[in-house]
This record gives C-alpha cells, structure tokens and sequence, in this order.
C-alpha cells in the first residue's frame, strides 16, 4: 500500500515536470505556469510552496534551454544580456514590494491581457 | 536601454508570479520587431539571474521543499532539452502561433482560477 502510494507520487511528479520542461523549452515560457498549477492540484503543495518550488524547478530547465538556444544559434546575446540586466533589478523589486498586494485582482487583469495578447498574435 | 527597461518591469512580473515572460515575449515581437525564437531565447536566458535571487530569498523562507521538487526537476530538464532542440528547429511562424495559443489558454486559467 504504502509502495503504491510512493510510486503514485513519483508518477505526478515526473508528470509535472515533463508538462513544465516541454512547455518551457518549446515555447520560451509558460513552464512555471503550468508547475504552479500542477504543484498545488496534483502534487498538493500549499500555494506560497507551489510557487516557490516552481521557481526552484523552472531554474535547470532553463539553463538546459539556454544552452541549447545558445549554441545552436538561436539567441541574440546582446538583446538577452541587457534584458537579464533588467529583470535581475525587477526581481530584486518584485521581493521588496511584494508582501500583500491584492494579488488575485492582478492575476484576473493579467489573464485577460494575454488572452487579448494571444488572439492579436493569431491575427 | 530599452531591453534593460523593459526587463526590469518583466522581472517584477515574474517575480511577483504574474508570469513575466508572457508579457515580455509579445513586447518583443509586437514592438520591437524581435524574432519569436530570439525572444524565447531572450526570456529563458533572462529568467536565471532573477531565479536566482529569488530562490535563494525562497530557500531562507523554507518554501522549497527539495524531496517533492527533485523527481520533477529530472524530468522537467530532459522534457526541456528535447523541446529546446524542437522550438530551434522550428520556424518562426509556428512558434509564434503556438505561443498565442498557450497564451489564451494560460490566460483562462488565471481567469478562472480559485485561488
């Protein structure tokens, strides 16, 4: 019983990382989203959790795309650099600003801004 | 300049969990004439410096919790490195359609989702 239990586990846990490392590395992002999702729905982590063990799990895989973007000529490093640069600043922001925001307010504006965003790119 | 402007407001996004790399992506695209894959390219690559700082911030909460996040660590970096060889083979075009369909799909999720 208990092997089974254990087995089930490892099972949701592959199954989470395998949806998040092909999403990521196909599309560039969207990995974390779906690692969020499955942390908290399948693998039963607490919210704040999920999203922290996300981050943690998002950090191999894209330094596994990284490198393939990289050697096989797919990125431009001045762009990336100066970008990193940037969002090195706004990370270091979103720790100092972010204690309780009205966080799901946000996540309602920010879903409806990229359903927008992704029809318009369809178009 | 503006890259490193438009990474900082990515990089708050991220950071705050509101998917940063949705928003940079199109900016990239839409604004600034990027190609898709050169903006994937852009994003992962600024994800590290920002993943960094913010586990290490995560890792003095105790928030990551190593024995659930191993397995699908292992997975997620083969999964990663097969779609990486993929999205670099793949045209522009396609990537940039695929793209706009995760971002409607991951925008309903936001949309209704509970928590």
């Amino acid at each position: 019983m208990k092997d089974n239990y254990i087995n089930a586990k490892k099972v949701k846990e592959l199954i989470t990382g395998i949806v998040a490392g092909a999403v990521s590395g196909f599309l560039g992002a969207g990995g974390g989203v779906f690692a969020v999702l499955l942390f908290k729905r399948f693998v039963k982590l607490e919210p704040q959790e999920a999203h922290a063990s996300a981050v943690a799990v998002m950090l191999p895989i894209t330094v596994i795309s990284a490198i393939i973007y990289i050697t096989n000529g797919a990125a431009e490093i001045r762009l990336s650099l100066g970008i990193s640069l940037g969002s090195a600043i706004g990370g270091i922001a979103a720790g100092l600003l972010l204690k309780r925001t009205g966080k799901s307010i946000l996540n309602k504006l920010f879903g409806a801004l990229m359903i927008l965003t992704g029809i318009w790119m369809l178009l | 300049m503006i890259h490193a402007v438009i990474g900082i407001i990515s990089g708050i996004l991220a950071g705050m969990g509101l998917g940063g790399g949705s928003l940079l992506i199109p900016i990239l695209v839409i604004f600034l004439d990027v190609g898709q894959k050169a903006a994937q390219a852009a994003n992962i690559i600024s994800f590290i410096p920002a993943a960094l700082i913010s586990i290490i911030l995560h890792n003095k909460n105790k928030l990551i919790k190593i024995r659930s996040i191993i397995w699908v660590a292992i997975a997620g970096a083969a999964a990663a490195a097969v779609s990486s060889f993929c999205a670099v083979g793949a045209t522009d075009g396609l990537l940039k359609k695929t793209f706009a369909a995760f971002l409607i799909i991951a925008g309903l999720l936001e949309l209704f989702n509970k928590n």
